[in-house]
């Protein structure tokens, strides 16, 4: 089906219903960019969904499953969790320090076995497990630390920091974007965006205030094991008055217009 | 000067939190959405006795939703605690321009939902045949009357609003909703064109809507 053939009052209710492929996804996306007004009608559509669950005929719930609730929260908190100060820590930083304290260590941690307990129940397979996830922690603990070092160094005056957060499409993502003014550099910082097909990119889009259509700011497709990328702005208009930064999931090759489907936004 | 705010009686429309809501509504479902708000950001602080109200008005309707799409009451039960976990997790990150709690809640428990329906890979799913909301009176937790009030209204008002659907119109939405069909399985399961679908869901959703409007205007 070619754009001609679309029709936004169409495609509407489904992308409401979450019935589209990618390609008509980006499409609908892309014609709310251009229209304010269509994405208001697609907003009404998804607030008509998301009462759906209202429909569902009443069930009985048990009432032990609260204390259910709160004993997995206890054995959670239990836990030991890497996690820093909240007061003194720059905004910008949250969303690693979320990181740190939500995602990679605590995931990890709950991997991370004593050696001697390894050796101590048993086998020659257990401890080399148990070394090689040591091994993985030690490693991921070093790449934590070159971020924050790497956070620490871009933390100038004069440069803008955007806290990113994944969208539906990539819930789980987080990251931060500096941008350099007078370098006009961008370095950006992510986790949880897996990468595209060599002949795909992650597209940056600025959007200044008070302006309709979003501002190309460059690309980026980094290998599973890299965390940061780096590039020169292409366009003034990518830093300064910019009320919203977006990443979009793009063809690299395409010309510098949004079509594909939002991924990460910077958090107002 | 009373606290409680007051319902207003003349009409209109007001946008609150990019909703569009009626004035006779607005006074309650404003405190409702700011008191709610409130309890995300006493959750990020890791107030159990915030999370535990937010259990109190929304478990059952997160465990009824799951138990529609899954019919076993162990799944249900772990979508629930898996939700509301994750609301512990991550009440922090909720925005409440984007979306209200209850949206944020229903979202999430729809993605636990079909990932067990994808888990239990359950190869002939059963089509939901149309049907009337049930009568069923249960005793809720104990929940500040007024919100009760809302959510119950906000209930009365969709399942009145898909019961005037075209039965043949509802039930392509509710598989697609709580079943996480595919258009193409939704074709494949009623025995239609995927055409048909298509016009289907976009009448009967286009319908909800403009029911759904038409009940806040009254």
């Amino acid at each position: 089906m070619n754009n001609d053939d679309r029709c936004f009052c169409e495609l509407a209710p489904l992308y409401a219903l979450d019935l589209l492929d990618a390609d008509d996804r980006a499409w609908v996306e892309a014609q709310i960019l251009a229209a304010p007004d269509l994405a208001e009608e697609l907003a009404a559509l998804e607030a008509t969904v998301h009462k759906l669950p209202f429909t569902a005929p009443p069930q009985a719930i048990a009432p032990t499953l609260k204390d259910r609730l709160l004993q997995r929260l206890d054995s959670v908190n239990a836990a030991p969790v890497a996690t820093s100060p909240s007061v003194s820590q720059p905004e910008p930083l949250s969303p690693f320090r979320s990181l740190e304290s939500r995602g990679v260590p605590r995931q990890r941690a709950s991997r991370r076995v004593s050696a001697w307990v390894c050796f101590g129940v048993g086998g020659a397979i257990a401890a080399i497990a148990c070394i090689a996830l040591g091994l993985e922690n030690y490693r991921l603990r070093q790449t934590n630390q070159a971020i924050a070092a790497r956070l620490q160094t871009l933390q100038q005056a004069g440069n803008q920091i955007y806290a990113l957060q994944g969208t539906e499409k990539r819930p789980n993502a987080v990251g931060s974007l500096v941008i350099n003014p007078q370098q006009r550099e961008a370095v950006i910082l992510v986790q949880n965006l897996p990468p595209l097909r060599p002949d795909q990119a992650y597209r940056l889009w600025a959007m200044p205030n008070g302006a309709a259509k979003p501002i190309y700011c460059g690309q980026f497709n980094p290998p599973a094991d890299q965390i940061t990328s780096q590039w020169t702005l292409p366009n003034a208009r990518c830093y300064g008055a910019v009320a919203q930064m977006l990443i979009t999931a793009d063809s690299a090759n395409a010309p510098p217009v949004p079509a594909g489907p939002l991924v990460m936004q910077s958090q107002s | 000067m009373s606290a409680a705010p007051k319902p207003i009686e003349a009409g209109g429309w007001v946008e609150v939190f990019g909703l569009t809501l009626g004035f006779r509504l607005l006074a309650h479902s404003t405190e409702l959405i700011l008191d709610e708000v409130d309890l995300l950001r006493r959750i990020a602080q890791q107030e159990q006795a915030a999370l535990a109200e937010l259990y109190d008005r929304y478990a059952q309707v997160l465990y009824s939703f799951a138990f529609k799409s899954l019919n076993s009451a162990e799944e249900s039960e772990e979508v629930v605690l898996d939700v509301f976990a994750q609301v512990w997790r991550t009440a922090d990150r909720y925005d409440s321009a984007k979306s209200q709690v209850s949206t944020w809640l229903f979202m999430m428990t729809r993605s636990r939902i079909l990932d067990r329906l994808r888990r239990l890979q359950r190869t002939s799913r059963v089509a939901i045949a149309a049907e009337s909301a049930t009568e069923i009176q249960l005793p809720m937790p104990s929940v500040d009357p007024i919100e009760n009030a809302l959510l119950d209204e906000q209930q009365t008002q969709i399942t009145l609003a898909l019961a005037q659907l075209p039965p043949p119109q509802r039930q392509v939405i509710e598989l697609a909703y709580f079943q996480g069909f595919t258009q193409s399985e939704i074709a494949t399961q009623l025995n239609l064109s995927l055409g048909t679908v298509k016009t289907r869901i976009r009448l009967g959703l286009n319908k909800l809507r403009l029911a759904l409007a038409s009940q806040v205007q009254r």
